[in-house]
């Protein structure tokens, strides 16, 4: 089986105050490896919901999500927990880099998370700084770095556990239109050269253009 | 660990204003147990000198029996062979003074008025290193060449309003139970500080104390001891022991610390004062710790949902707050210490006279001494404090949701 994530039958309902609230109704679909897709959709349509939910950041009320086959509704916290450090990378709408580490500590944090990956740890993060072209800003700090920066300081953060799926949310909502296309030129580039399988959200026409498949979410179905 | 360490050390020093202050408020509580730590220290030091230079010496020597039972019957447990014992004492290591005492009481009286007194029969000469503290403010010591003299406790002297050249009469019991009167003149009046003793206490010489009493020359009731310091009380008290032994001799030995009452009396009453301190500042130190890392946690919610997206389990964000509490604890320990010691050193400097304690009739400059097991409390107790109170923010950073905590701005 080739696929890196297979969403099935998913739902996910919050409850506010007294009310249930569906934020996904029943999506289903699957991404293969080495895709690049991207989940369009209006504000609250639930892009976010559904990151969230494959990326074992929330557990959906019903259905099944797999990672690499992988079932994840049932795994503990903790083995969510897990399963993020060795198969997952994220990529966030505000960058998320940790202020008080430089843009190399913030590379290697994954790897220091999950000891296994202690072996040729400075090779890895030099040659993840060097994908994103930011080599000679490794002991910056991310209050020193542009946004445009920042967000490739997270990429390489993304990238540098070799992770079977990067998620982005929204990577380039924060940017001006000029850097992010760079930054999702750099994510196509990673995806052709490496076979990085990415899945993002975005409601930049431009940015979905580029995407080998686009899945339209409104009012928490796919289209 | 050392990632979480690195980041609990930069993360200290992020907010460097709240750190500042909450690291002043563990500096004074760490600096407020070292000084008054330091005080209770002094006053020990201050008590444990004063009774063992003024009354019990560092080391007595009794009749075996006299301890339990020589309070009913004084004269049934006297040492027979003073002076042969003296020589023996006094050529152990650490001796300084080696000198005799016999206790008696009874009813001393100007003619007019009458009152009961304490006494104590002693050789003038070994008395006077026993003395230091009770001072003579009129008149003259005890002297050997003088042996009518008697010496009285300034509160005594007052009651009667006799003053030097004076003529007293003592009235006792003989060891056989009989009354016998000795006349006395006041040779001096002293003041030890200890209003109880400066009241009722008088002094004669010994060989006028043993001949009222009807005894013999050796005979004495202890033998007191005072060594070069206080600290070579045990080893001394060992050799005795031996020497007991080796003599076949019927003797009891009592240290300064099972004579000197007030001085333990002291040690609890300040040591409990110092507990509640300790207390106060322990609380002190787990609410400045809470509310900082309490702070700490809600400003980096994004921050910890962000960790643990990349994989951080729970346990390791408590390790993170934790840790950094626990820097927080040894920076506030090293501060207290600092200005804890630099406190203690200016205010015994400066000197400070503080009144006259309770039972006491003199007052006293504050001391402050630099205790190092006092240093390890305080430090032992900010670091412990600080992290024991960000165990609870620390938990509670690591139970968030984390889609909320990165929803969070």
């Amino acid at each position: 089986m080739d696929d890196r994530v297979a969403v099935e039958h998913v739902s996910k309902t919050y409850r506010l105050g007294n009310v249930g609230v569906t934020a996904l109704d029943d999506v289903s679909f699957s991404v293969a490896t080495g895709e690049f897709v991207a989940i369009a959709g209006p504000s609250g349509s639930g892009k976010t919901t559904l990151l969230n939910l494959i990326g074992c950041l929330d557990t959906p009320t019903s259905g099944e999500i797999r990672i690499d086959g992988e079932a994840v509704s049932a795994l503990s916290a903790g083995a969510r927990a897990d399963l993020r450090a060795r198969k997952l990378g994220f990529v966030f709408q505000t960058f998320n880099l940790i202020p008080v580490l430089t843009a190399w500590e913030n590379v290697e944090y994954p790897l220091l998370i999950h000891p296994r990956e202690g072996r040729d740890r400075r090779a890895r993060v030099a040659a993840a700084l060097e994908q994103v072209g930011l080599r000679d800003r490794a002991r910056h700090r991310p209050p020193e770095l542009s946004g445009g920066q920042q967000q490739r300081v997270a990429i390489a953060r993304a990238l540098v556990g070799e992770p079977a799926l990067v998620l982005a949310d929204e990577p380039t909502a924060n940017l001006d239109s000029a850097t992010g296309r760079d930054i999702v030129e750099l994510m196509r580039s990673l995806n052709r050269e490496r076979r990085v399988t990415f899945v993002f959200s975005t409601h930049d026409p431009r940015i979905m253009s580029v995407a080998d498949r686009l899945l339209e979410i409104s009012d928490g179905r796919l289209r | 660990m050392a990632l979480y360490a690195k980041l609990a050390v930069r993360n200290v020093f992020r907010n460097r204003r709240r750190t500042l202050i909450t690291l002043a408020a563990m500096g004074f509580g760490a600096a407020a147990i070292i000084v008054f730590g330091g005080f209770v220290h002094s006053i020990y030091f201050g008590v444990r000198e004063s009774t063992i230079r003024s009354q019990v010496g560092h080391i007595q020597i009794y009749r075996k029996g006299y301890s339990e039972k020589g309070n009913l019957a004084p004269y049934d447990y006297l040492i027979a062979d003073y002076p042969a014992l003296r020589e023996a004492l006094q050529r152990l290591p650490h001796v300084r003074t080696v000198t005799a005492r016999l206790g008696f009481s009874g009813l001393v009286s100007t003619g007019d008025t009458t009152t009961a007194f304490v006494g104590a029969g002693v050789v003038p000469e070994g008395e006077m290193n026993l003395s230091a503290l009770a001072v003579i403010v009129d008149g003259n010591e005890l002297a050997s060449r003088d042996p009518r003299g008697v010496t009285l406790g300034v509160g005594l002297a007052r009651a009667f309003g006799v003053k030097p050249g004076d003529d007293l009469t003592l009235l006792t019991t003989t060891k056989a139970g009989a009354i016998n009167a000795l006349a006395v003149k006041v040779r001096g009046v002293w003041e030890s500080g200890e209003k109880a003793y400066d009241d009722r206490f008088l002094r004669v010489g010994l060989p006028e104390a043993q001949r009222v009493l009807d005894l013999e020359s050796g005979e004495v009731q202890s033998i007191v001891l005072l060594l070069d310091a206080t600290d070579n009380t045990a080893a001394v008290r060992a050799r005795i022991e031996q020497l007991i032994r080796e003599r076949g001799l019927d003797l009891e030995i009592r240290t300064w610390d099972d004579l000197a009452l007030r001085y333990h009396q002291v040690r609890e009453l300040f040591g409990r004062i110092f507990a509640v301190l300790t207390l106060i500042v322990s609380v002190m130190v787990v609410f400045g710790i809470t509310n900082t890392m309490t702070m700490a946690i809600f400003e980096r919610t994004r921050e910890i949902g962000t960790v643990m997206a990349l994989g951080t389990r729970r346990r390791g964000v408590v390790a993170m707050f934790v840790l950094e509490g626990f820097v927080l604890g040894v920076l506030g320990a090293l501060a207290g210490l600092a200005l804890g010691v630099v406190l203690a050193k200016a205010i015994s400097a400066i000197g400070i006279q503080l009144p006259p304690p309770p039972g006491s009739t003199r007052g006293f400059t504050v001391q402050i001494f630099v205790v190092p097991a006092v240093l390890a409390q305080a430090a032992q107790l900010s670091i412990i404090a600080a992290t024991l109170a960000s165990l609870y923010p620390a938990w509670r950073a690591a139970r968030v949701n984390v889609v909320e905590a990165l929803r969070h701005v």
